[in-house]
């Protein structure tokens, strides 16, 4: 799967978030998005997804050649592409079990679950992220904590295989064993047949997952790109080095108010 | 044979006016004296009241002004509830596999009864009054037992009932359906009635007694439905009486059809650390008005009393419950949980009643209820009445919209908005359905996932 992203301009309630992004990303590959708070990562993650609440103003996002802009959600998650999000709503009254089984159905159509393995799997993948087995019947997300919702959404990409996941600061709020389990869980997927665009406001991640590319975003725009180094480099310096580089003084103006 | 039940097959009811021809309907009616007696007295308080009107609190959102009782005429007479055909039936056919027993009643005519044996042998009475009078002879004592305690609980209700319908249903009672289960006697497996009526402007009353002795236990469903189009009216009322120590659980499924119009008057009556389980799903019917008055009359008595309600196009539902606390340390659940979609219009009044006697009451009430629609209408009003201290009572209501961030990341799974829609519909129910009978569940969802809306 390719991802290209064209210029893409996106608001919401009026306020202009992304003002023009370019990236282009493949199955395959890990890039990591890095930026200060406010500086659209999140908005960009709701976008390739098509969250309705945002508008694109502008530009495109390619999947294997294709606008997908006009398609639904549920129309862009069935070509593969996935969600793990920043904070995992709840359904009630939806046990986990259930939940999974249909999704999976629709994600591998026409193949026969049972023939597949699934429930094996599922208890298998659990294990592996070090989770109770007893989350098969709780309601999802319902009355999970923080770190329980993250390895939750995990779980569910591991199952569900995504082409290419976007991971929205997944690493957010988590102590360290916890961040090990989601790294784990990316390295075990990660291979010839999945990407992911891992978000992230901190470098603490990618010490356990390697991107391939490091971007950074920085009021709307993708300001510079390039590898692991690069996270490095941010490490080392802090953000302000990057309002410093690509800050323009009218942003730096508006920042200060 | 007793004179009264003979007149049946020689009277037709056909197209008799339930309220004006009252009393020419009691009179092609059969059963015991007492039951003859309860109609009569019934009747003389239909005709002493007037209908219930909005300017009485419990009927201030449901206006029966418009409907026309008049009009409503009584179902023509059912010899096959006197015929000997379904005794012969409980006696040598096996009810379905894995339940206790199971009555099939279509339009007031019941087509069958089949008890297990065993359990017949243990004394358990189950099927309509009439042909239980025939099958059990006087003499047994399950029999005068099950006489007499089905008897008090219908004429202390009628002694207790408080308005119009309830009396015009005591009037036009007919063949009440019980089930007796004699002390220490458990079931596991569950007794299934099965109601179905048709007719058009026809009325009909049907009547349940649950009666548990000391230390037993039982599981009851009973579901109501339509055969066919056709406006129905139905004036139900049950009593669920559950002696020391015994417990009961009960499911009750309303499927009517979208022209029906059902009024259900239930009573609740729980001993000395007894127990029961009630649940109610109106999943159907064009206008409902229902109560369920749960009394705790022994200490230690506890009962869970949990609704689910679906009103969608223009339907008009009021759910009311009453947990009336009347002995010391009695705990009661009331979980009721509402959606209502299009123009429709629902009603949920709670009230948790503490008596003077009631010390150490432990009384919980909440009402959850999903609008799914600009259009559509939730009411909620739980209220307490607590006349002692020492008790702890709360209740809590909500309601809300879905969640578009759910649909959403239902989507990012792959779920389209009408199966996100559906699922987190179903999921508003799925805490009480879980609570219900394994052959009931799957039934429920089916029922709450084809009333959903397939967009917002």
């Amino acid at each position: 799967m390719k991802i290209e992203i064209r210029g893409l301009r996106a608001t919401v309630e009026g306020t202009e978030i992304l003002k023009g992004i370019d990236l282009s990303m493949n199955t395959g590959e890990i890039h990591a998005l890095m930026g200060p708070n406010g500086s659209g990562k999140s908005t960009l993650s709701n976008v390739i997804l098509g969250h309705p609440a945002y508008e694109v103003t502008g530009g495109e996002i390619l999947v294997d050649g294709e606008n997908v802009l006009d398609l639904e959600v549920d129309e862009r998650a069935r070509l593969g592409l996935f969600l793990a999000f920043q904070y995992p709503v709840e359904i009630p009254g939806v046990t986990v079990g259930r939940f999974l089984k249909r999704a999976a159905e629709i994600r591998f159509e026409g193949e026969d679950l049972r023939a597949k393995g699934f429930i094996k799997e599922l208890r298998g993948n659990m294990d592996f992220l070090e989770m109770d087995q007893q989350f098969i019947n709780r309601y999802l997300n319902e009355g999970f904590s923080g770190g329980e919702k993250k390895r939750m959404e995990i779980l569910q990409m591991l199952m569900l295989k995504p082409r290419f996941a976007v991971m929205d600061e997944t690493d957010s709020g988590l102590d360290i064993d916890a961040l090990k389990v989601v790294a784990k869980g990316v390295n075990h997927l990660r291979g010839p047949d999945f990407g992911a665009l891992i978000i992230t406001h901190y470098q603490r991640i990618l010490q356990h997952v390697t991107p391939d590319y490091v971007h950074v975003m920085y009021q709307g725009r993708v300001v510079t790109s390039g590898d692991e180094q690069l996270a490095h480099t941010l490490e080392a310096h802090g953000y302000d080095w990057v309002r410093e580089q690509f800050g323009s003084p009218r942003d730096a103006i508006e920042e200060a108010r | 044979m007793s004179p009264a039940t003979r007149t049946m097959d020689e009277t037709t009811t056909s197209g008799m006016a339930a309220v004006e021809q009252l009393e020419e309907y009691q009179r092609t009616l059969s059963g015991p004296q007492w039951l003859v007696d309860l109609r009569a007295v019934a009747r003389a308080k239909f005709h002493a009241s007037e209908w219930p009107t909005t300017s009485e609190e419990e009927w201030r959102r449901t206006n029966l002004s418009p409907f026309e009782f008049d009009l409503y005429t009584v179902p023509s007479s059912c010899t096959e509830a006197d015929s000997p055909s379904p005794v012969v039936a409980s006696h040598e056919t096996p009810p379905p596999e894995g339940t206790a027993g199971r009555i099939d009643v279509v339009s007031g005519a019941v087509q069958n009864v089949r008890v297990r044996e065993d359990l017949r042998d243990a004394g358990v009475v189950f099927g309509d009054l009439a042909s239980c009078l025939r099958e059990f002879p006087q003499e047994e004592p399950a029999a005068s037992a099950m006489v007499g305690a089905v008897r008090s609980a219908m004429e202390r209700s009628l002694a207790i009932a408080d308005n119009r319908l309830e009396y015009w249903h005591f009037a036009m009672v007919a063949n009440p359906i019980v089930l007796y289960v004699p002390a220490g006697v458990r079931i596991d497996e569950t007794f299934e009635i099965a109601l179905a009526f048709s007719g058009e402007e026809v009325v009909y009353a049907p009547h349940l007694v649950v009666v548990l002795g000391k230390e037993a236990s039982a599981t009851v469903v009973r579901r109501v439905s339509s055969t066919e189009d056709g406006e129905v009216m139905l004036v139900d009322a049950s009593e669920l009486v559950v002696g020391d120590g015994a417990r009961l659980h009960y499911t009750d499924l309303m499927q009517m059809n979208e022209e029906a119009l059902v009024f259900r008057n239930d009573r609740g009556n729980v001993g000395r650390d007894g127990h029961v389980h009630r649940t109610e799903a109106a999943l159907g019917a064009d206008f409902v008005k229902t109560r369920y008055v749960s009394e705790l009359t022994g200490p230690g008595a506890d009962a869970v009393l949990n609704g689910l309600y679906f009103a969608r196009s223009e339907q008009h539902m009021d759910v009311r419950t009453v947990q009336q606390h009347r002995a010391d340390h009695t705990t009661s659940r009331a979980h009721y949980r509402g959606a209502v979609s299009e123009e429709g219009h629902t009603v949920y009044q709670g009230l948790i009643q503490v008596d003077a006697t009631a010390r150490g009451t432990d009384a919980y009430l909440t009402n959850k209820n999903l609008v799914l629609g600009e259009s559509a209408r939730a009411d909620s009003i739980p209220s307490l009445n607590i006349q002692t201290d020492d008790v702890r009572c709360s209740h809590g209501s909500t309601t809300g919209k879905i969640d578009p961030g759910q649909i959403f990341y239902l989507g990012t799974r792959g779920y389209s908005r009408a199966e996100a829609l559906r699922m987190l519909v179903e999921g508003h129910f799925e805490d009480l359905i879980r609570q219900t009978p394994e052959s009931i569940q799957e039934e429920l969802r089916a029922l709450i996932i084809a009333r959903t809306p397939a967009e917002l």
